[in-house]
């Protein structure tokens, strides 16, 4: 008994000594050789937020983890800045290797031969065929493919108007009737931004006979050859615009500092106004801002009878074409238009997809942008099939020009752009 | 009580224990956390510090060209020549703006024309001219023409990237440079760092961190402060150390690291530490649990041998009971003889009843030293000291003189005693003769006892083939008519002290010492004893000895039988010195000694008796008689003294014991204190006579 409780004593007394004996004494240790990044890609964007770039983050992370000796940098400038950014870069020849575009820089950069044709990327990728229609270029080849389709809508403060014992309005006759209500009281009706608000606003009203008969292509043939004037078209919906700022619906000095879907949405969480005009993209980020109202978003209500929903293909992605490593910028585009990734970011986004039959976002917002995008005609903002810039005249509306003298400009501006043959398809 | 206290005890160390790991565990956790947070702060100092020197380097590379260039080149010189050594230097006139080079940045033009400082940072921009990222550092100074001027280098962010980011545990944490608005400057580019986010503050915003606290790390950003911070960041607690760049600027590098990853080692280590100490702990609580169940087991052993033991002592002194009291009736019957005999010889003159009453006395006396020394007898069984002598015996004769003993007994009894003479091949065999004669007189005692009156007790002593050479087998048989033994008591007829009634339910004597002496005296000879009976058929006793076989040693035996001439009056020559404490006994010793002639002294304890030695001349005393157990000095003592003496009468003197203790340790203890042997009480004539013979002849 004894000497058995003595072997138990000795097991344990040992097991204390030996965890507290031992110790290395020198010795060298080399680890396995690190991958080395050898291959850097530089992604310029305009997805700034931290609710925009959570997909994009991920993306670029599930990238470089399939390809270790590659480092993606994310660079994001925000608003209109970004396409100044970029127009500079692309003439200091320090364009990154792939990069966002919008159509007008599209159609200069193609012109310029700074766009890599990258029709093999798209051939695998679903695209409806709007989207393949808007993306081929004159010359049979695709320069960008576009991630998401957004969309443009009214902001509806549904609170505040039914505290102002008002309902959303459902065609342009209430949509003033209930600004006239608000002005009323003292209330600016619409937060607008300095971006896309109004420029849509007016492309929707100018716009959308065209789409409704089908029959852009004609129209925009004869628009991109010079017969017709884009004033006579476009006209309608700018002086919409600028009855809207007259009447002070629109703070046109305010909405001239307002950055699109930042500072416009901090104006709007602060429940002043009832309405905003802003891409329906910003209503994911909207919510999370949890605003003390809800909210709901509807087409632009610039008919008689009804609403315009306003469309384009954005975040367009262009590769540089003479950039050094233009194999693995391909890689990378190649690899965001994954359908599964394509659809995440449309998601996050609260966005359409590009491609054909995906579902729709589900945020209960926009569904009424949803329903319209399913059943109804929509206008395209910047449509590809014109062939010129149309995009940046807004601010100049803002900063008081006369729409005419505005219309002016444009239709001189087109008529150079054809005939010095910037024009690119 | 005491098991509650143990249970209270385990609850109480268990917790402890507990809490002693709990703080262990907190305490690797605190340390490893610290040291981690140095590492990482070190770090971010060291990674603060190379783009800092080359900051200050820069710094000092435009100081240096205003010093080479400031006091002897003009506006005009400078503008052709900085181009050609570096292009991203650049010069801003602060007045002149025609002098301006075109491609100058608006934003760097903007801000100097506000500032007053003579050397800087500028934030990161977008260069207006190349649309680049980038930022910038300044100095002034004068132009020799008067004019003043900025040098300004320009960094893309980019480039600056590559160069002055940092990683940790293996590419899990990263640095950011940012400026004081927590804007994000320059980033590394991987696939776990952050690449997307603008501000530093973005990345905690929605993450379920405290808004005061990131207001609390907001500030500390803004006002340039060293330290670190915890948030949550894409399910994980991220730790963000920062620390500011070079003095005047407003940027800080930031090292991001997540938590897990630093927790990771901690887990590991805990993990692994906890293992062992539970390892330990399950260890030390089985041995316990061992320690325990035996000591439990020990103490259920130990209550059932208690419990035995108390039942052994119940029933021992429930047979002491028994005992005692068939002890008492059986030694007051003797001694009730014994006092009324003498009671009746005193008042009897006749000679002829006084000679009946001696008689009468002799015979109760002998029956009482028999149960004395069965008694004794059972005693030294129980301790294991009963010793076996060896002597060459007649197997026969002390059959026949066996018989004898009991013939008489029989007889009055009115029981016819049959027996043969036993007529056996080998006679003479090695033996105790007083313990084969006690075996067969205890079985034939039984018989006569328990056969009434008109019975048979037939005996008979045969031999049987032994298995072994040199050793015969013989075989004692005792058949009786008499009242015959119960099946069940025949199962513990062996035990001590077992009766099947007591004396005074059945009138028979006895204490139920025989069977017992009886079978334990065969089994120290390796002998056996069998009993067939049954209730009024009588018993019949069958008892194998196993004796080695010896040669006829006739001559020898005529010496031995001779006892007579012990008590002849040879011995006047001789001096004997009694010791005694105990009167009569020293009056009986006296009476028996003096009927040899012996002239006899007296001594009354062991101290009298080694001054009377001492005093006396050598070879004054031919003999001592000592008794054992006396006041002063003992008999051992006594004689111990005697024999040192020192003279040469003293060595050799005979010493006996003459004692009540007649254990065989007694006689060795006489023997070992120097006597020359041992005399049980009551003494008899004839152990007298053989030590007189023994000393004088």
């Amino acid at each position: 008994m004894r000497i058995r409780n003595g072997f138990i004593a000795a097991g344990v007394v040992s097991m204390f000594l030996v965890s507290g004996c031992g110790g290395k004494g020198n010795e060298v240790v080399n680890y396995e050789t690190p991958i080395h990044v050898s291959h850097s890609l530089q992604f310029l964007g305009n997805k700034v937020e931290a609710e925009n770039v959570e997909v994009i983050e991920d993306i670029i992370t599930g990238f470089m983890t399939e390809h270790p000796d590659v480092r993606v940098s994310y660079e994001s400038i925000k608003g209109t800045e970004y396409y100044k950014a970029l127009r500079k870069r692309e003439l200091s020849g320090n364009l990154d290797d792939i990069f966002v575009i919008n159509n007008d820089t599209g159609l200069d950069f193609t012109a310029h031969g700074s766009l890599l044709d990258i029709s093999e990327l798209v051939e695998k990728v679903p695209f409806t065929e709007n989207m393949l229609s808007q993306m081929e270029f004159k010359d049979g080849n695709i320069y960008w493919a576009p991630l998401i389709v957004s969309a443009f809508g009214l902001y509806c403060n549904r609170d505040l108007l039914e505290q102002y014992r008002q309902q959303v309005p459902k065609n342009l006759e209430e949509w003033e009737a209930v600004c006239d209500s608000f002005l009323s009281k003292g209330i600016t009706p619409i937060i607008a931004n300095n971006d896309i608000s109004l420029k849509t606003l007016a492309i929707a009203k100018g716009f959308y006979p065209t789409y409704k008969e089908g029959n852009q292509s004609d129209v925009f043939q004869g628009l991109n050859s010079g017969e017709d004037e884009v004033s006579s078209y476009l006209e309608d919906g700018f002086s919409l615009v600028k009855a809207f700022c007259e009447k002070g619906y629109i703070d046109a000095k305010q909405a001239l500092a307002t950055e699109k879907t930042s500072d416009d949405l901090e104006e709007f969480i602060k429940a002043e106004s009832p309405f905003m005009l802003t891409g329906v993209w910003a209503a994911g980020r909207m919510k999370k801002m949890e605003p003390d109202f809800e909210f709901q978003v509807v087409p632009y209500l610039v008919l008689e009878n009804g609403s315009v929903l306003v469309e384009n293909p954005d975040v367009c992605l262009g590769v540089l074409a003479l950039g050094g490593e233009k194999k693995l910028a391909k890689e990378f585009v190649s690899y965001f238009l994954k359908e599964e990734n394509l659809n995440r970011f449309a998601d996050n986004q609260s966005s359409f997809s590009p491609l054909e039959g995906k579902q729709e976002p589900a945020l209960i917002e926009i569904q009424p942008i949803v329903k319209q995008y399913k059943n109804q005609i929509s206008v395209i903002g910047s449509d590809s099939h014109l062939r010129f810039p149309l995009w940046d005249i807004t601010n100049k509306l803002l900063s008081g020009t006369n729409v005419s003298v505005l219309m002016k400009r444009l239709d001189e501006r087109v008529s150079k752009s054809i005939n010095t043959e910037e024009v690119g398809k | 009580m005491r098991k509650k206290w143990t249970v209270f005890s385990v609850f109480l160390l268990t917790f402890l224990f507990g809490v002693g790991t709990w703080f262990f565990a907190d305490g690797v956790r605190e340390q490893i956390w610290s040291s981690s947070i140095r590492t990482i702060t070190e770090n971010t100092h060291q990674g603060a510090n190379a783009l800092n020197l080359q900051l200050v380097s820069d710094f000092e590379v435009l100081e240096k060209i205003w010093e080479n260039i400031g006091e002897t080149y003009n506006s005009n010189d400078l503008l052709s020549w900085y181009k050609e050594t570096d292009p991203s230097i650049m010069l801003y006139f602060t007045e002149d703006l025609k002098l301006q080079d075109k491609n100058n940045d608006e934003a760097v033009k903007d801000f100097l024309s506000k500032t007053t400082m003579e050397f800087g940072m500028i934030d990161s921009h977008i260069n207006s001219m190349s649309g680049e990222k980038v930022f910038n550092i300044f100095v002034r100074g004068a132009l020799a023409d008067g004019m003043e001027a900025y040098l300004v280098k320009e960094y893309h962010t980019k480039e600056i990237a590559d160069q002055f980011t940092l990683s940790f545990y293996n590419n899990a944490g990263f640095s950011y440079l940012v400026n004081r608005n927590g804007e994000i400057m320059v980033r590394y580019a991987h696939k776990n760092s952050n690449k997307t986010n603008n501000t530093l503050f973005e990345m905690i915003s929605g993450q379920g961190n405290d808004e005061i606290i990131i207001e609390k790390f907001k500030k500390s950003i803004y006002n340039l402060r060293t330290g670190w911070a915890k948030f949550n960041y894409e399910d994980d607690k991220f730790l963000f150390c920062y620390e500011p760049l070079w003095g005047d600027s407003d940027w800080l590098l930031v090292s991001i690291v997540p938590e897990s990853v630093i927790t990771g080692q901690t887990a590991q280590l805990l993990r692994w530490t906890l293992l062992f100490v539970g390892l330990v702990a399950v260890i030390i609580l089985i041995i316990v649990a061992i320690f325990y169940v035996n000591k439990m087991r020990e103490n259920e052993l130990h209550t059932k041998e208690l419990e035995e033991a108390l039942e052994i002592a119940d029933q021992a002194n429930q047979a002491k009971g028994r005992f005692l009291m068939d002890m008492s009736h059986d030694v007051r019957t003797p001694l009730n003889a014994i006092l009324g005999m003498v009671e009746v010889a005193k008042k009897n003159p006749d000679k002829e009843k006084i000679d009946d009453c001696l008689k009468k006395i002799e015979v109760s006396g002998l029956e009482l030293l028999s149960l004395v020394s069965n008694v004794l007898d059972m005693s030294q069984i129980e301790q294991g000291k009963l010793i076996l002598k060896e002597e060459t015996i007649s197997l026969s004769k002390l059959f026949e003189d066996t018989v004898e003993l009991i013939r008489h007994r029989a007889q009055d009894l009115g029981l016819i005693l049959k027996y043969t003479p036993a007529k056996l091949e080998h006679n003479w065999v090695t033996g105790d003769p007083l313990r084969i004669r006690q075996i067969m007189l205890n079985i034939i005692s039984n018989a006569v006892k328990y056969t009434p009156s008109g019975g048979t007790v037939t005996l008979n002593l045969t031999e049987v083939k032994g298995s072994e050479e040199g050793t015969g087998c013989y075989r004692f048989y005792c058949k009786d008519t008499g009242i015959g033994i119960n099946p069940e008591f025949q199962k513990r007829m062996f035990l001590p002290f077992e009766r099947e009634r007591n004396t005074t339910a059945s009138k028979i004597s006895g204490i139920g010492a025989g069977l017992t002496i009886t079978k334990n005296l065969l089994d120290l000879m390796t002998g056996t004893i069998h009993v067939e009976s049954q209730p009024d058929q009588g018993a019949l006793f069958t008892i194998e000895f196993h004796f080695k076989i010896e040669e006829d040693p006739r001559q020898e035996e005529a010496l031995d039988m001779d006892s007579d001439c012990v008590l002849q009056s040879s011995y006047d020559q001789k001096r004997v010195l009694l010791v005694e404490d105990n009167e009569i006994n020293m009056e009986i010793m006296e009476e028996l000694l003096s009927m040899t002639g012996v002239q006899i002294e007296k001594a009354v304890d062991g101290q009298e008796a080694v001054q009377l030695v001492q005093s006396k001349p050598s070879g004054y005393y031919n003999l001592i008689f000592m008794d054992i157990q006396m006041p002063v000095m003992d008999g051992y003592e006594a004689t111990r003294q005697i024999r040192k003496m020192n003279r040469s009468d003293t060595e050799k003197l005979p010493i006996f014991a003459v004692s009540a203790n007649a254990l065989a340790e007694d006689v060795k203890n006489a023997l070992d204190s120097g006597m020359n042997g041992h005399i049980p009480k009551p003494v008899d004539f004839d152990s007298i006579g053989k030590v007189l013979k023994q000393c004088f002849q």
